[in-house]
């Protein structure tokens, strides 16, 4: 009722004002935000459907979605994973440190892409810690596809424990306990209390890590070595196009790229709408 | 939360301590390591290097800039999205997000051809933007503007309006009100978005690649120089200039909890 | 200062709010506007505060037009029914507010502001609690500094909004005698919005009934009680047995208006299906063959005199009835 409701004279803006600063606003973010995106669907069409279907079958391009693919899947599997374990704990029980666990949580969204890059070279280079160790057992991890791997799992590791926290701690354990009561497995609890009442959450952070993991640049460029058709994500695939001038090809690739995003966007809005809606009827 | 173990404490205890170990504590370590056994002087050097100052400075100078521009953008666009409903607020309310969602890299390249010399801004505009100072800050304006949105609007949604009615009802002016009652309150959030934004621009990598051209003592960040510094295997002076990124990323960080500790207690109760 | 509202109307969303409604609060007066939820009543005092505009109509303070003035300058108390106090600022720094932020002309001196809020802390007996912020007060406290802020301008009017509906039955009760007191004092025109009857009936000296965006009757809490204009204030008002219908309207009567007997002659049957003798009165339901329930109180003495038990075939009669025309729906 309160959104329908226009403010009385004096008690909000004048409406000269409300209308100045919604128009600015307005504007601001058509230009600022709108436009870029319509300006990389347009340029990757300016040559033609041929050139932007060629730039999509292309073989390094091809190479470079399947790699991104694999990484966006591991690093799903691996945040989700430790996400449901994470938050579970840190959200249910009062463990030493509790402060300092939830604080390290935000490490790898404050730290710079290229410093965590460079930290897995330092880590698995051949001049870092396991570096000689496993080039003697025949591995390579750095400017090799593992690496890419490690580096999209990091920047994206906490995405899922980020999300779920606050929801375990609001859920409370009673439902849980509830359950137990009721003679439910812990086993049983998990799966038909705690994982449903945290699927939208789970949903939300799945996304975010998605999104964010095909879209990895500086951390994975770090690692990467750039060689064709090998170690290259779709990201790293459109920088070398452009660097070669090829801006047809990389914008092409970019539209992939933004659909994702667009969906991503999409799948967001949905899910916390079906959240909002669930918590209301609950 | 109780002390009681319950069932699965075990597995989520050992999964957590494993993962916040191997995937975050494990490369902080190697990094940490790094710097402490690094040749005596080596940061010195670094340091001394103006090629270093020159993108050190320009990087946080560049990232102060950007954060200021959603400053006030970002206000706004809260301020609007919240107060003034208006056709297709739904939309625009999305649109917000794209920054978060549009890879970085793609980021960067529609930036520096919409703003480049062809680009249907770029020839409008007088000045030169791309490979240019004014380019990068741009670009981390644009990746770092729904942290300020984000941070303020669920603040300002919760705002009640019966406090600026009382301070209407007081006699207080539209213009009183807002100084005295409605800003204090989004200061924390404000500020605390302020801190999100500049964090997120001072790391900032893909998109500035595209639309800086890497000028060495003019548009180069410090990520990039990290970048450049790894190609020529100077892994001391890489190290160096991360350490100084991931301590500037801290105190950030550090401020930010703070900001919350400080201002999320008063704000819960009334 | 008197307040005239004249035929206010208020639509939003395709939803009347306020229907014509008209009222008189004569100067010096405490009005309470009583009605359930989504009646109106609020919407009534904001308007009058001018929080909020009509779609007709007019608000006359002193005679004089105020539709048009900005809330600023109609020199309203307000009090929110969840305080709106200002979670940054002190007690003093919320009860100096109204002061601090008049026009540099008008606005008093720093030490006439501090003896005036120091008089006010006084007033509400927190005169130790200046400092503190209003996270750290109870809610009868909040509530009690929102009601010094709103005097420290020397509203010509105070305007409540359910003002003791978010707090503890007991501290309530407290606050409603202090309110009266205050009152009495003060003799500032104030209106009382509440969904409580017993609240509306203590504190108020008139009491205008509203149900659905209108005002259903205006009177003095006694004869609100006595003579019900119709049947919704009737059974709004205090508990009221409907017993049947009459020519020109329903009949009711109130439960102490009742009489049992165990003589077939003197009323209709009934059977009691609970009692409850707990206090100076006894409550007892009874059912009659109709199906339908009615209530029914009986002083001690006359319960002991009966000997009535649950279960108990009884002949019940209403020693007093008044018919009411419409039927409406609480």
């Amino acid at each position: 009722m309160s959104d329908l409701r226009l403010p009385a004279d004096g008690v909000a803006e004048p409406r000269w004002l409300r209308w100045t600063l919604t128009a600015v606003t307005v504007v601001f973010m058509a230009v600022f935000l709108l436009l870029p995106l319509v300006n990389i669907f347009h340029s990757a069409l300016s040559e033609g459907w041929r050139v932007f279907l060629a730039s999509l079958q292309d073989e390094n391009a091809a190479a470079a979605i399947r790699l991104s693919l694999l990484s966006t899947l591991c690093a799903v599997l691996l945040s989700g994973v430790f996400g449901l374990a994470a938050a579970w704990l840190l959200g249910r029980h009062r463990i030493p440190g509790h402060g300092l666990w939830v604080a390290v949580l935000d490490l790898p969204f404050a730290i710079s892409p290229v410093v965590a890059g460079l930290m897995f070279v330092l880590l698995c280079g051949l001049d870092g810690w396991f570096g000689p160790w496993l080039d003697r057992h025949g591995t390579q991890i750095i400017f090799a596809k593992p690496g890419i791997i490690l580096a999209t799992a990091f920047v994206t590791f906490p995405f899922v424990a980020r999300e779920l926290l606050p929801l375990v701690q609001a859920l409370g354990p009673e439902s849980e306990e509830a359950a137990q009561l009721l003679g439910a497995s812990p086993l049983q609890t998990f799966w038909r209390v705690t994982l449903p009442a945290l699927k939208w959450g789970l949903l939300y952070g799945v996304i975010l890590c998605a999104s964010r993991a095909m879209g990895e640049f500086g951390a994975v460029s770090v690692v990467s070595g750039h060689i064709r058709g090998e170690t290259m994500t779709l990201p790293l695939h459109i920088e070398a196009t452009y660097n070669e001038y090829q801006f047809g090809a990389a914008f092409a690739c970019a539209t992939l790229l933004s659909l994702m995003a667009l969906v991503s966007l999409a799948l967001k809005s949905f899910v916390s709408w079906r959240a909002r809606r669930d918590r209301e009827s609950a | 939360m109780t002390f009681t173990r319950r069932p699965g404490f075990a597995l989520s205890t050992g999964i957590t301590l494993l993962g916040t170990s191997l995937m975050i504590l494990l490369p902080l370590a190697a990094l940490a390591l790094k710097a402490v056994h690094a040749k005596a002087g080596t940061f010195a050097t670094v340091l001394s290097n103006p090629r270093v100052q020159t993108a050190c400075l320009f990087s946080l100078g560049a990232a102060l800039a950007a954060a200021l521009f959603n400053l006030v953008w970002g206000t706004l666009i809260a301020w609007v999205l919240v107060r003034y409903p208006f056709p297709g607020r739904r939309l625009a309310d999305a649109l917000v997000d794209l920054p978060f969602a549009l890879p970085t890299a793609v980021a960067g390249l529609t930036l520096s051809s919409l703003y480049g010399p062809k680009g249907w801004i770029g020839h409008l505009l007088p000045f030169p933007v791309v490979y240019n100072r004014t380019g990068v800050v741009l670009a981390l304006s644009f990746v770092s503007l729904p942290f300020m949105v984000r941070s303020l609007q669920p603040v300002l949604e919760e705002l009640p309006r019966e406090m600026e009615e009382a301070a209407t009802c007081l006699g207080a002016s539209r213009w009183a009100t807002l100084r005295r009652v409605v800003l204090p309150q989004l200061l924390p959030a404000i500020l605390s978005g302020f801190a999100l934004s500049f964090a997120r621009a001072v790391g900032e990598y893909g998109s500035v690649v595209f639309v800086s051209g890497n000028l060495p003592f003019k548009t180069e960040i410090a990520p990039l120089l990290i970048v450049v510094k790894l190609e020529q295997y100077d892994y001391d002076g890489a190290v160096a200039l991360a350490v100084i990124m991931l301590g500037i990323s801290l105190l950030v960080l550090a401020g930010i909890h703070l900001l919350h500790r400080r201002f999320g207690e008063a704000r819960r109760h009334v | 200062m008197s307040i005239e509202v004249r035929n206010l109307s208020k639509r939003l969303g395709g939803k009347t709010i306020l229907d014509r409604v008209s009222l008189d609060i004569p100067e010096g007066s405490l009005v309470a506007l009583l009605g359930p939820s989504g009646s109106g009543k609020t919407t009534l005092l904001r308007v009058i505060a001018g929080l909020e505009t009509p779609d007709e109509g007019e608000v006359l303070v002193r005679g004089e037009a105020t539709t048009v003035r900005r809330p600023q300058d109609r020199h309203v108390g307000f009090v929110f029914q969840h305080y709106a106090l200002f979670p940054h600022m002190s007690v003093r720094q919320n009860v100096a507010f109204g002061l601090e932020v008049k026009p540099r002309t008008q606005r008093p001196s720093r030490d006439v502001i501090r003896a005036r809020v120091d008089e006010l802390l006084q007033l509400i007996q927190m005169d130790s609690y200046g400092q503190r912020l209003p996270s750290e007060l109870s809610g009868g406290q909040r509530q009690r500094v929102a009601l010094a802020r709103a005097l420290a301008v020397e509203p010509s009017v105070l305007l409540l909004d359910e003002p003791f509906g978010a707090l503890d039955a007991q501290v309530r009760a407290e606050l409603r005698q202090w309110l009266r007191r205050l009152h009495d004092v003060s003799k500032v025109t104030t209106v009382l919005v509440t969904h409580d009857q017993e609240e509306a009936m203590e504190v108020a000296d008139t009491v205008a009934v509203m149900n659905r965006a209108r005002i259903e009757q205006v009177g003095h809490p006694r004869d609100i009680y006595d003579h019900p204009a119709t049947a919704f204030v009737a059974r709004f008002v205090g508990q009221m047995n409907q017993l049947h219908q009459v020519e020109g309207g329903t009949a009711f009567a109130r439960p102490h208006d009742m009489d049992l007997s165990l003589d077939p002659a003197d009323g209709e049957p009934a059977r009691i299906t609970k009692l409850v003798s707990v206090g100076p009165l006894a409550r007892l339901r009874l059912d009659l063959p109709s199906g339908q329930e009615l209530e029914v109180h009986l002083t001690r003495p006359r319960l002991e005199e009966l000997q009535l038990a649950e279960g108990q075939q009884v002949y019940v009669r209403p020693n007093r009835v008044q018919v009411l025309a419409g039927d409406y729906i609480i």
